[in-house]
C-alpha cells in the first residue's frame, strides 16, 4: 500500500514530527498547584512554538496565498476565497492565537533594521515578506483569504454603507500615521503598539485584557455597517500592501472579458473599491486646465509638506521620546526624586533593584532621545510625503472604460465577480 | 436606520476607539499605572479563627544585638547568636551574659557539653564559658550553613547552598552527608530556593529536616535514609505557602512540631503526622515588609520562644491556660 501511495509515508513522517515537537514543548516540572483561588495573570504572548511548527506555519501561509491567488485570478471563485478565509481564521487566528502575524511583523522588521542587537527570526521575516510579494504580483490576496483579522471582520459584514468619499479618504490616512508611529516606536525599542492594540487577539485567544476585548467587540460591531473597519481605518500593513498591489500586473478583475457596463457590480463592493468608468468627454479643456493647475500646485506642495512634516517631527521628538519607558523613568526620577522611596511604584523599584545607577539611566535616556530626534524627523517627513502624494492623486486623471477594482484598496474578496453577468454567460 | 445616521454612528465609534487607544497609550506610564496585576493579596489569609489560637504573648526580651541570627534553648537558658556576639539569657530573670565570638555567625546549637556555632561555610565549637575550642574545616565557597542539630555525638549541619545535610562528629570530622534523594518519588531531594533550611532532633532522637520547596518535613535515619515524611501545601492556616516554608522548626516534648513561616508570618503547632493542632501566633502579630520567619524554641511546659529579627527581641508565647 505504501509503495502505491508514497505520500502516506510523508504524512506519517509529518505527524511524528508534530508529535515530537509537542512532547518537547511540555514543561519539565509541573507548576505547583495551590487551592487558593489565585488566578495566574495571563501572559501577553503565547508560548513559543517549536521551530518545525513555525516553518510549517510559513508553508501554510505560502499555500494559502498561492491558492488565494489562483481562486481570485484564475478560478474566480468567491466561494473558494470565502472558505479559504474561514480556514485562515481558524488556523492563523484561533489555533495559532493570532501570533506572529504579518501585520505585527512590521515591528520585528523595523527593530531588526535599527537595532543590531535584535535578530529577527526567518519565519517572522517570511510572514512579513510573502504577502507583500504576492500583492506585488496578484494584488491583496493576503487580505482576501490569509489574514485572520480580515476574515473575522469579513464574516460580519451585514449592512455595509458607503460613506462620503472625503470622509473615507480622511479616515484612510490614519493607517499611514499608524504605520509611521509603529515603525518609530519599534525601531527605538519603545513599544510594539500594533500588537498591544490588535483588537482581535483577545477573541482569538478567548482571553485578554478588558481593553483588548472592548476593542474587538467594538470593531466587530462597527464592521456590521462599515465593512472591515480595522483594515480600512487602522491596518498599517494594509498601507504597504496597497502600495505593492498598485503595481500588480495580474490583479483580480470584475469581468473576465469585456465589460458591458451593466452597472450590476457598482454597488457590490462593501469597501467602495470599485472605480467607475471615466469617459474621455469628461476631460474638457476647462477641466484639464483646472486639473493641471491643481496638479502643479500639489506637486510643488510635496517637498513643502515633506520638509514641514520633518520639521514638526523633529520638534516633537522630546514629547515622542517619553513613550520609551527609560526616558520617562529618567525624567520622572529627576522631577520627583521622592518617588525613589515609593515602594508601590513597581517601575522605579524594579529599576533600583536592577543594580544600574541613576547616571546610567540618564545616559541611556539621552541616547534614546537622540534616536527619537532622527526617527521623529523621518516619521514626520514620511507622513508629509504620503499626504502630498495622496493630494496629488486626487487630481490625476486616469481614463477608464470598464468597471475596475481599485488596485490599492481592493481586498480581492471576489464579491464583485459574482455580480458580473459576463462571467455568468461564460459559465452557462 | 438612514445612511446619514449610520455614517454619524460610524464616525462616533471611530472617535471612541481612537480616544480609548490614546487614553490607554498615554496612561500606561510608571506614575500612572493602576494596581499591580501580579500582586498576590494575602490579607484574607491573615485572619485566624480564635479557637485555633492556643498561646498568648506574655512578655518579651529586648536584645540590643542589632543583628541576631539564631537561637537555642538549653537548660532554661536562651542562647542567641548575633553577628559577632553570643548572648546567654537565663529565663529565671537573672542577668544576661554576652560573649564575643567570631564574626559572621549564622546559626547555633547548644547541648550540655558545647556550643556549636555555624559561620556560613564552617562550624566552630565553643565552651559554655564562651571560649573558642575548635574551628572546623571550611566546607567550600557554595556552602551556606543555616541550622545545626545535635544527637548525642552527631552534629548535623543544614547546608542550603549545596542542598544537603552534613554530618560531623563532635571533633569536627565530617562523617557523612545526604541530599534527601531516594528511589521513591517522595525522595526527590532537598529543594531549597533560599537560605531557609532547618532541621531538628526531637525528644525521641528522630532527625527531622524541612524540605522547604516541597513544604514537607522529612524524617531521616542517622545515615541519611528517609523513613517518613509529611507535607502540607495550602494558603489556608492548615498548610504552608510560598517558596520556602516552614522556614524554621523546633520540636516539643511530645514530638509535635512548632513551625515558623516567613512572608506571611505564622507560628503553628503540628502533630507528628502533620495535622495542625493549634496556632501559637497569627500573622497580625507580625507587621512590616519582607518579614523573616522567627526562630522558635519550645520548653517542656509548652512555652514558645520566638526570636523576632525585625524587633530584635525574644517574644514569649505561653499556653493560654498557663498565661491565665
Amino acid at each position: 500500500m505504501i509503495k502505491k501511495n508514497p505520500h502516506i509515508l510523508l504524512i506519517l513522517f509529518t505527524l511524528i514530527l508534530l508529535t515530537g515537537s509537542y512532547l518537547q514543548a511540555q514543561q519539565r516540572f509541573p507548576k505547583p498547584e495551590f487551592d487558593s483561588g489565585y488566578l495566574q495573570p495571563n501572559p501577553t504572548q503565547p508560548e513559543p512554538r517549536a521551530m518545525a511548527l513555525e516553518y510549517f506555519d510559513v508553508l501554510v501561509l505560502l499555500a494559502v496565498l498561492s491558492l488565494a491567488s489562483w481562486l481570485a485570478i484564475k478560478k474566480r471563485s468567491r466561494r473558494g476565497l470565502l472558505w479559504l478565509s474561514v480556514f485562515s481564521l481558524i488556523y492563523f487566528g484561533f489555533y495559532r492565537d493570532g501570533c506572529i502575524c504579518s501585520i505585527g511583523a512590521i515591528q520585528n522588521v523595523a527593530l531588526s533594521i535599527f537595532d543590531s542587537g535584535y535578530a529577527i527570526s526567518i519565519t517572522a521575516l517570511l510572514f512579513f515578506v510573502l504577502p507583500l510579494l504576492f500583492a506585488l504580483f496578484f494584488g491583496r490576496v493576503f487580505c482576501a483569504s490569509a489574514c485572520p483579522l480580515g476574515a473575522i471582520q469579513d464574516l460580519l459584514v451585514i449592512n455595509p454603507i458607503s460613506i462620503p468619499s472625503w470622509i473615507r479618504k480622511t479616515l484612510g490616512f490614519i493607517p499611514v500615521l499608524y504605520l509611521a508611529l509603529s515603525v518609530l516606536l519599534a525601531a527605538t525599542g519603545s513599544d510594539f503598539i500594533i500588537c498591544r492594540y490588535d483588537p482581535f487577539i483577545g477573541i482569538f485567544r478567548m482571553d485578554g485584557p478588558a481593553l483588548m476585548i472592548f476593542l474587538g467587540i467594538t470593531f466587530l460591531f462597527l464592521g456590521m455597517f462599515y465593512a472591515r473597519p480595522y483594515c480600512r481605518i487602522f491596518c498599517p500593513y494594509g498601507v504597504l500592501l496597497s502600495w505593492m498591489s498598485k503595481f500588480s500586473r495580474r490583479h483580480l478583475t470584475i469581468t473576465p472579458s469585456e465589460c458591458i457596463k451593466c452597472k450590476l457590480c457598482e454597488g457590490s463592493c462593501p469597501f467602495d473599491a470599485i472605480e467607475i468608468p471615466v469617459e474621455q468627454s469628461y476631460r474638457t479643456p476647462e477641466v484639464s486646465r483646472k486639473n493641471l493647475k491643481r496638479f502643479i500646485i500639489y506637486i510643488a506642495l510635496i517637498p513643502v509638506l515633506t520638509v514641514a512634516g520633518g520639521w514638526i517631527g523633529s520638534r516633537s521628538h522630546i514629547f515622542m521620546s517619553r513613550v520609551h519607558p527609560d526616558v520617562y523613568l529618567a525624567e520622572l526620577m529627576i522631577s520627583n526624586p521622592e518617588l525613589r522611596e515609593d515602594e508601590e511604584n513597581l517601575d522605579i523599584q524594579a529599576f533600583l533593584e536592577s543594580g544600574d545607577t541613576f547616571e546610567q539611566l540618564v545616559e541611556e535616556a539621552a541616547v534614546i532621545r537622540g534616536k527619537f530626534r532622527k526617527g521623529s524627523m523621518a516619521m514626520g517627513g514620511f507622513v508629509g510625503l504620503a499626504l502630498g502624494i495622496t493630494l496629488m492623486n486626487q487630481v490625476v486623471f486616469r481614463r477608464r472604460e470598464d468597471y475596475e477594482p481599485h488596485k490599492g484598496d481592493c481586498f480581492s474578496c471576489g464579491r464583485c465577480m459574482d455580480y458580473c453577468p459576463v462571467e455568468k454567460n461564460v459559465n452557462l | 436606520m438612514k445612511k446619514r445616521s449610520l455614517t454619524i454612528l460610524v464616525l462616533v465609534i471611530v472617535v471612541i476607539i481612537l480616544g480609548v487607544i490614546i487614553v490607554d497609550f498615554l496612561g500606561n506610564r510608571p506614575d500612572k499605572r493602576g494596581e499591580n496585576p501580579y500582586a498576590l493579596e494575602v490579607d484574607q489569609y491573615k485572619e485566624v479563627d480564635d479557637e485555633l489560637i492556643s498561646h498568648k504573648e506574655t512578655r518579651n526580651f529586648s536584645l540590643g544585638l542589632m543583628i541576631s541570627t539564631d537561637m537555642s534553648l538549653h537548660e532554661k537558658k536562651l542562647y542567641i547568636s548575633g553577628n559577632s556576639s553570643l548572648v546567654v539569657l537565663p529565663l529565671d530573670g537573672s542577668e544576661a551574659t554576652m560573649h564575643e565570638i567570631l564574626p559572621g555567625a549564622t546559626c547555633l546549637e547548644v547541648d550540655s557539653q558545647h556550643i556549636f556555632i555555624g559561620f556560613g561555610t564552617y562550624v566552630a565549637k565553643y565552651s559554655h564559658d564562651g571560649e573558642l575550642l575548635q574551628e572546623w574545616p571550611d566546607l567550600g565557597e557554595r556552602t551556606v550553613l543555616t541550622n545545626l542539630a545535635i544527637k548525642g555525638d552527631i552534629i548535623y549541619a543544614a547546608d542550603a547552598g549545596n542542598r544537603r545535610i552534613v554530618i560531623f562528629n563532635r571533633e569536627g570530622e565530617q562523617t557523612g552527608q545526604f541530599e534527601g534523594k531516594a528511589e521513591s518519588e517522595a525522595g526527590h531531594g532537598f529543594i531549597v530556593p533560599s537560605a531557609n533550611f532547618d532541621l531538628a532532633v526531637n525528644s525521641f532522637g528522630e532527625l527531622w529536616v524541612v524540605n522547604p520547596g516541597k513544604h514537607a518535613l522529612e524524617d531521616y535515619s542517622d545515615d541519611g535514609r528517609m523513613r517518613g515524611f509529611w507535607e502540607s501545601r495550602s494558603f489556608d492556616i492548615d498548610g504552608f505557602l510560598g517558596c520556602c516554608n516552614p522556614a524554621r522548626i523546633t520540636t516539643m516534648e511530645d514530638g509535635s512540631f512548632v513551625t515558623s513561616e516567613k512572608g506571611l508570618v505564622r507560628i503553628k503547632i503540628y502533630d507528628q503526622s502533620g495535622k495542625l493542632l493549634s496556632v501559637v501566633a497569627p500573622p497580625d502579630l507580625f507587621t512590616g515588609e519582607d518579614l523573616k520567619a522567627p526562630e522558635v524554641c519550645a520548653d517542656e511546659d509548652g512555652v514558645i520562644y520566638a526570636l523576632d529579627f525585625k524587633r530584635d527581641m525574644v517574644r514569649v508565647f505561653e499556653p493560654i491556660e498557663l498565661a491565665e
